[in-house]
């Protein structure tokens, strides 16, 4: 499975979303994501990557494209 | 007995404290203050930890160095009390944010992360006898994988955050479970008198008998 597959594996599974809703999902676009589904998407991919967010960049990462600019800060290319 | 109820100004999370003849039990050691529980009690016997989220537990350390008492719990919430993923003090101060919309105001969180421990665990059921009261302390899945139940003398259940006035319990948290909640949680609080009180975890105290929840009690 390819980094790309994995980041999307973690919107789809926490939100119950298909692939091909991802591009324009933001914080709180579908109900799912909501402040308890966000943390639910932070442990996935967290998991996934094994890494550990800083709390600014949970903060912040605000959609599916915001949040493919962070995932280079933690050395994962997409 | 006296329930003396102490919530904090971040998530409105509650504390009880439980008094009888100046002696104390904490339930979710997070609000007051050490004075204001001096005030009322000469010593605290236990701490008791409804689940392993650190807007519940964010106390434990300072009281049981305080009181000198044991922190019990289920096993499952004593292992994850240890780690500051599984208690989510790591995330705490993010979840904050998001879910309120606004920064954390400065000095309401004392810690970035935090670890505890428990001294004494229980899978299934525990009782405790305690200044002539019975306590029944129950494994109840579902909202995080340490979540229990306290009743106290057969009509007042401290819930966590199991049951909530109006709701059903939030399981989607990480290590949540629906499956788990449906399975033992439900039956477990479908089972109680409706004449229970109830103190849950956030907000204010209600009976079962009269909360919207009766409708899946059938």
């Amino acid at each position: 499975m390819t980094n790309l597959e994995k980041y999307n594996e973690a919107f789809t599974e926490s939100f119950g979303v298909t692939a091909e809703q991802l591009p324009n999902l933001e914080y709180q676009g579908i109900p799912e994501w909501d402040s308890v589904g966000h943390m639910q998407l932070i442990a996935a991919l967290e998991d996934a990557f094994d890494i550990m967010f800083d709390t600014d960049d949970i903060i912040d990462f605000s959609s599916y494209e915001k949040g493919k600019e962070f995932m280079s800060k933690y050395e994962v290319e997409l | 007995m006296k329930v003396q109820q102490f919530t904090t100004p971040l998530l409105a999370s509650n504390m009880y404290l439980l008094e009888e003849d100046r002696r104390g039990i904490i339930i979710d050691p997070c609000g007051g203050s050490l004075s204001g529980i001096a005030a009322v009690c000469e010593g605290v016997d236990y701490i008791l930890l409804t689940h392993e989220h650190y807007d519940h537990i964010s106390g434990t350390n300072a009281l049981r160095e305080r009181y000198d008492c044991p922190v019990l719990c289920s096993e499952a919430c004593g292992q994850r009390i240890q780690s500051s993923t599984h208690n989510f003090s790591r995330y705490y101060e993010a979840y904050a944010t998001v879910q309120t919309g606004e920064p954390v105001p400065e000095g309401i969180l004392p810690v970035e992360e935090y670890f505890t421990h428990a001294d004494e665990v229980f899978s299934g059921e525990h009782q405790l006898s305690w200044q002539g009261h019975s306590l029944l302390l129950t494994e109840t899945p579902g909202h995080s994988p340490g979540s229990i139940c306290i009743l106290v003398d057969g009509n007042l259940l401290f819930s966590g955050d199991t049951l909530l006035q109006g709701e059903v319990a939030v399981t989607r948290f990480p290590g949540g479970s629906r499956r788990q909640y449906e399975q033992v949680a439900l039956p477990y609080l479908r089972a109680l008198p409706d004449d229970t009180i109830v103190y849950p975890g956030h907000y204010g105290a209600f009976r079962l008998g009269e909360h919207k929840i009766k409708n899946w009690r059938k």
